[in-house]
Formats: C-alpha cells, sequence, structure tokens
C-alpha cells in the first residue's frame, strides 16, 4: 500500500476501534516508513487530547427529571388533534385498508363525475349504468379486488370509530 | 442475547403494545443520545431538550421501525439530525464561559488538577466547534461513542469513504486548532493557560 491509501486509514486505526486485519496493514506499512510514521503520531496525540477532554458532569437528579418530563411530553403528544388516527394509520394493515379505501373512493368518484361521450344526461342514470360504466374502464383484477375494497372500507370507517359500521374484520375490538 | 437481538425484541415488545419496552430502550439509550447532544449543541438545557425531542420522534415512528438497521444506528441517526438542524438555527458565534464542559470531580484531583481538566474539555470543545457541522458529527460519533465507520456512514447517509475522507480532514484541522491552543501532548497549557 502507498502512503496515500494509508493516510485515511490512519485515523481510522488510531482514533478507536478498528478490525484487526486493518490494524496490521497499517502497523507494516509503519514499520517502513517514517512520514507516515511521523502522521500517525501526530493524529495520535490529537486523538488523545480529545479522548482526554472530560465528559459534561451530569447533575445526579438529571434523569428523574427527565423522565418526567419526557412521560408529559408523550401524554400530550398522543393528545394532540389526529394523534389517534395518525397512530392507527401507522400499523401496516391499516395502511393496506386506508390505501384501498382511498382507491374504492377514486373509483367512485370518478362514476359520479362521469367521463366524456356518455349519451344519456346524468338524471337518467341508474347505478347499474354507473357499475357497467365503470367495469368497462378497470382491468378484471381490480374488480376482483371490489368486495375486498368493501371490507377494506368498514374496516377504515369502524377504526375512526363511525357508528353503525360493522367491524367484524377485527373481531370488533 | 446480543444488543440488537435485544433492542428488537424491545421494539417488537413495544409493537405488540407493551409500553414498558419503550421505557426500557429510553433507560437504555438516553445517556448516549444526551451526550452526542451535548457535544454538538453545548448548554445541558439544549441537549436534554434535543433529547427529548429524538425519544418522542423515536416513540411515534417505533410502529415503522422494520428492523433492517440497528436501532442504535437509527436513534443516533435522529439524534444527529436533530442537532444538526438545531445548530443550524442557532447563532454559533462562541461557546458561553463555564457553560460548555464542566467536568465531574475525580476523586483525588486537586483544584489544579481540576482547572487543568476544565481548560482541556473547554478548548477540545471549542475546536470540535470550530468543525463544520458534519464532520463535527462524525468525529464525535467516531472519538466518544467509537462507532465503526461503517455505522458512522449510515447514520450520516454518506458512503464509507467519505466518512474516511472527511475523518481525515477533520483531524488535520482540530490538531491545528488545539495547537494553536497551545496544549501540549498532556493536555497541558503550554504558555498563558494560567496566572
Amino acid at each position: 500500500m502507498t502512503c496515500r491509501d494509508i493516510q485515511p486509514l490512519l485515523v481510522e486505526t488510531l482514533s478507536g476501534t478498528t478490525p484487526p486485519d486493518q490494524r496490521r496493514l497499517v502497523q507494516a506499512h509503519l514499520a517502513t516508513c517514517a512520514a507516515c510514521r511521523a502522521d500517525a503520531a501526530s493524529i495520535e496525540r490529537t486523538a488523545g487530547l480529545l479522548r482526554r477532554a472530560p465528559e459534561a458532569h451530569l447533575r445526579e437528579d438529571l434523569w428523574a427529571g427527565f423522565m418526567t418530563a419526557l412521560e408529559a411530553r408523550l401524554a400530550a403528544d398522543q393528545h394532540r388533534p389526529g394523534a389517534r388516527v395518525r397512530h392507527w394509520l401507522r400499523r401496516p394493515l391499516h395502511a393496506w385498508a386506508t390505501g384501498a379505501a382511498a382507491a374504492a373512493l377514486v373509483i367512485a368518484l370518478g362514476t359520479a363525475l362521469g367521463v366524456p361521450g356518455r349519451p344519456r344526461a346524468a338524471a337518467d342514470r341508474t347505478p347499474d349504468d354507473a357499475a357497467v360504466h365503470v367495469m368497462k374502464m378497470v382491468s378484471p383484477q381490480v374488480v376482483e379486488g371490489i368486495p375486498a375494497m368493501d371490507a377494506s372500507l368498514s374496516v377504515w370507517k369502524a377504526g375512526l370509530g363511525a357508528g353503525g359500521v360493522s367491524y367484524e374484520l377485527t373481531g370488533g375490538r | 442475547m446480543n444488543t440488537h437481538a435485544e433492542d428488537l425484541a424491545l421494539v417488537e415488545a413495544f409493537k405488540r403494545g407493551e409500553e414498558s419496552a419503550f421505557t426500557a430502550i429510553v433507560i437504555k439509550y438516553r445517556e448516549a443520545i444526551y451526550r452526542i447532544a451535548r457535544r454538538l449543541v453545548h448548554s445541558h438545557e439544549d441537549a436534554s431538550d434535543v433529547t427529548q425531542e429524538v425519544l418522542i420522534r423515536v416513540h411515534r415512528a417505533l410502529p415503522r421501525f422494520a428492523g433492517r438497521a440497528q436501532l442504535r444506528t437509527w436513534l443516533f441517526r435522529i439524534t444527529v439530525n436533530l442537532c444538526l438542524d438545531f445548530a443550524a438555527r442557532r447563532s454559533r458565534d462562541a461557546i458561553p464561559a463555564g457553560q460548555s464542559h464542566e467536568p465531574a470531580a475525580h476523586p483525588g484531583d486537586g483544584p489544579a488538577e481540576w482547572v487543568e481538566r476544565r481548560e482541556l474539555g473547554e478548548a477540545v470543545a471549542r475546536a470540535i466547534d470550530a468543525l463544520p457541522p458534519r464532520q463535527r458529527a462524525m468525529v464525535v460519533l467516531r472519538v466518544y461513542q467509537d462507532l465503526p465507520y461503517a455505522d458512522i456512514a449510515r447514520i450520516m447517509g454518506c458512503a464509507e469513504g467519505t466518512v474516511k475522507a472527511t475523518m481525515f480532514a477533520a483531524f488535520g484541522k482540530l490538531r491545528t486548532a488545539l495547537a494553536a491552543q497551545a496544549l501540549d501532548g498532556g493536555g497541558r497549557m503550554r504558555t498563558g493557560g494560567r496566572p
């Protein structure tokens, strides 16, 4: 190895824990290179000063007061607006359900707003017409997933505390 | 059980709803987080605030922690990011005297030794403080937490080679700064430190 290769390794080797093979590599180079030995001595002196600098004194009562303040802040954090909803949404199953519900909502909105070129006026449309129209627009995989989206919407509503919604998928917890 | 496995067990327990697992994580890591913050933001009050903010963010995000990184690395990454944000918002012209590094009394230390240790602490704090923020964070993680370069790279979100090059540059600056403050190899002021 050249001096150029060794120099970045010197700080790593002399400033803390290093893999033994790397330490041996550096030691082998230092045994034959006076310039790098001088650099190493200088780096070692600097690292020594940094390590000898005392850590700040921690007051004996620091952690008791800290834990009390932390508990108060955590309690306040859990009561901030929307915290329960965000907490609920962070669960992976809930996030998936919310995503599916959002997809169902987009499809429903698409149906409600209609698409260009429709032969009849909105007032003449029936729910079945809308469903047939949506079926033409989506792939068979999405059609198969519609019952699961309905179930997800139910889970999502129940998680938000909506009244009168069955919550059978989660066992009513 | 090694530390990583123990940490994963605590995270899983927290995900199952055991709040006491979070308390165990806090007790295990609060001092390391505080000490990193203290080196990066200086005052006890600011370091304590940053430590609390780190732990509140961890409490919010822990349900999504997938365990791909070590918990310690993840905690330190949040800590460093918060400290860098905090430092960027603060005016950082100088460390207020007497506030930076009041050392703990060592048994057997006389007044002269105590003053000497305090001077060394303040000189080193000034030298570290003069580094650019990311260099400062890397030096603190390496020298005071003894983290391997691979972990520092993960915490700082950069390549290991970048850490190597940055640390080499940082040590060059520290060497110059400490020499300018006239510290000898034993950490004593060579001239003018005391009347």
